[in-house]
């Protein structure tokens, strides 16, 4: 199975997605490790695998997975012409785009607002951890806004193959 | 109805017809709930990070994806079959047998009914159509319904969510899905049999018995994995998460060194389909978080509470009524929603009727595995067409016997409750 090359900087997101599971794991297995084979109980792993998840599933999320990756219903969707298809995802991810921009700078405020908060036991500073969140929601609008672009292009019909699964390739 | 309600349920219903993901749709459902409410938008960052980065138990779901998804590229697929095969391979209908004892037996593995039909539901297709002449729909049904196994028997991803939520303990839903699971094989096996019988579907290959030894031999090491997984969770020296992690250690220890199926290329493969899919299921997780702070704000369970108790159900009757609702709501819901949305508004209700948590847990999570295979939405039917080619309405008009069958399952088992609970009642879990 050959795909064709990704230009950098999806490849970049896909290492540090990868990476970030590797890291999970071996973060998880040292702390294994350390309790019941060396008896000496390191408890900062605990936190820091389950910052890293909540950091791998939204980067992941943002930069990531396509579209058609996401768990949607679209039991109607795919039922429809292309043309209400389009039509669909134009109404869709405008009123999402304006919806979140209106939430952002709210939730940007708050985030900042955790400077002086730290974690139990690493002692990061919360506004770096919650960090991710807002970051997400920037990529994802950012995305939106990229695939309202492309859909009232004239080559519409690709955008739409991103949202319908007809971009993925099949399985071995 | 408030209006916080209305602006929630509206936003949630537009964005999901319209195709938007439906963990976007439900952090958009829970911004336009907190604008409505005149509350703090804010609130969106703290209830999602806040609980997500509390919750170290969720962090055994990417380690199970893991674990299964490595021994999905160490090909133990194939070393089951034969396995299974030399087993019951003989008996009419072979090969759809073999099916769902290879599922089983990866069931005790992995946690995901999606991960099962992905890696030995993929054999089971291709083996049953090229060896046994199944007609495909017929392959794909089976395969899809014998997937359903796999988070009944432990370990499950969605009893993880489910202990999350209710509060119940992972090792004694893990124990509680282990007989359920057992029985829907066998129900499955019947009812591949009776079909088998009146279409005339012949027998596998027989494998004499002197070979038996050598094909159980091959078969062994992979077997080891369910003993590290759930031992060390039963046994208390592991907690579920760090058993998760020890398992997916484990499995790539066989691949690589026993199997020897395993390289560098292929492992990061293997990390970068799993990240993937932990990004998929995680999200949802996440985005439940806002919903069920805007409905506990709401109070909604409370209200639900007060009807029931007006109703006077008893347990039974409102197991029934739960069972109804949810196999209906299955047919057009992902059960994952079904779980992170509609359980958690339940909760109180079973707890006031004092329905034990563990045989709640695993008489629903039972119904969302018969939700991934009714018509129109199920998401196992898709995942089979998608993957195998096959047209969905073939593997549609098959479908139909198994979800019969494992919904006469689910309620033999929502009726005695006794044979969820006899196993984790017997291991101390109270």
């Amino acid at each position: 199975m050959k795909a064709p090359a990704l230009p950098w900087y999806k490849r970049l997101a896909q290492a540090v997605s990868t990476l970030s599971l590797g890291a999970v794991f071996v973060l998880f297995i040292y702390g294994v490790g350390m309790r019941y084979l060396l008896n000496r109980p390191v408890s900062w792993t605990d936190e820091a695998v389950t910052v890293l998840t909540v950091w791998s599933v939204l980067w992941t999320s943002a930069f990531v997975l396509r579209w058609s990756e996401h768990i949607s219903f679209d039991i109607v969707f795919l039922n429809l012409a292309p043309a209400r298809q389009r039509l669909m995802l134009l109404v869709a991810n405008v009123a999402f785009v304006v919806l979140m921009l209106m939430a952002l700078p709210g939730m940007v405020d708050y985030t900042l607002f955790l400077w002086r908060e730290k974690t139990d036991m690493l002692e990061m500073r919360l506004d770096f951890v919650y960090a991710i969140f807002p970051i997400f929601f920037i990529a994802i609008v950012l995305r939106q806004v990229r695939s309202l672009w492309r859909l009232m292009s004239s080559r519409w019909q690709d955008e739409l193959a991103n949202w319908t699964g007809a971009d993925r390739e099949p399985l071995p | 109805m408030t209006p916080g309600l209305y602006a929630l349920m509206g936003a949630v219903l537009f964005g999901a017809l319209m195709r938007l993901p439906l963990a976007l749709v439900m952090f958009g459902g829970g911004a336009a709930y907190l604008f409505a409410t005149r509350q703090d938008i804010g609130l969106l960052v703290g209830q999602v990070m806040g609980q997500m980065t509390a919750m170290y138990v969720l962090v055994a779901i990417p380690m199970f994806i893991l674990a299964a998804n490595i021994m999905n590229a160490a090909s133990i697929s194939d070393r089951l079959w034969s396995m299974a095969n030399a087993l019951v391979g003989r008996f009419k209908g072979g090969m759809g047998h073999v099916t769902v004892l290879v599922s089983m037996i990866f069931s005790s593995m992995s946690g995901s009914a999606i991960t099962d039909a992905a890696g030995p539901g993929l054999v089971a297709v291709r083996m049953m159509r090229e060896i046994g002449k199944y007609p495909a729909g017929l392959a794909c049904a089976i395969t899809a319904a014998a997937a359903t196994i796999a988070p009944i028997i432990p370990p499950s991803i969605p009893l993880v969510i489910y202990a999350l939520i209710s509060g119940a303990s992972i090792g004694a839903l893990f124990l509680a899905g282990l007989v359920p699971g057992v029985l829907m094989g066998g129900a499955l096996m019947i009812a591949i049999w009776l079909i088998a019988r009146r279409r005339n579907l012949p027998a596998a290959e027989h494998v004499p018995v002197s070979q038996l030894p050598g094909v159980m031999l091959r078969a062994t090491p992979s077997l080891t994995l369910p003993i590290v997984l759930l031992g060390g969770i039963w046994s208390g020296i592991f907690s579920p998460t760090e058993s998760a992690a020890v398992a997916a250690l484990w499995a790539l220890i066989l691949g690589t060194v026993l199997y020897r199926k395993i390289k560098v290329s292929t492992l990061r493969a293997v990390f970068s389909e799993s990240s993937r899919q932990t990004a998929t299921t995680m999200l949802l997780v996440a985005s439940a978080f806002i919903l069920n702070y805007a409905i506990a704000n709401e109070r909604l369970a409370e209200s639900l509470v007060a009807a029931i108790a007006s109703m006077q159900l008893s347990q039974l009757q409102f197991m029934l009524v739960v069972n109804l609702f949810f196999l209906v709501l299955g047919c057009f819901l992902d059960g994952s929603v079904m779980m992170l949305v509609f359980v958690p508004l339940l909760m109180p209700s079973v707890r006031a009727l004092g329905i034990d948590l563990t045989y709640f847990g695993i008489v629903v999570t039972l119904n969302f595995m018969i939700g991934l295979i009714t018509p129109p939405y199920g998401l196992l039917l898709f995942v089979m067409s998608s993957l195998t080619r096959v047209p969905l309405m073939e593997i549609i008009r098959e479908v139909w016997p198994f979800v019969l069958t494992l919904t006469v399952l689910l309620l033999v088992l929502t009726w005695f409750p006794q044979i969820i609970l006899f196993l984790p009642h017997a291991f101390g879990y109270k």
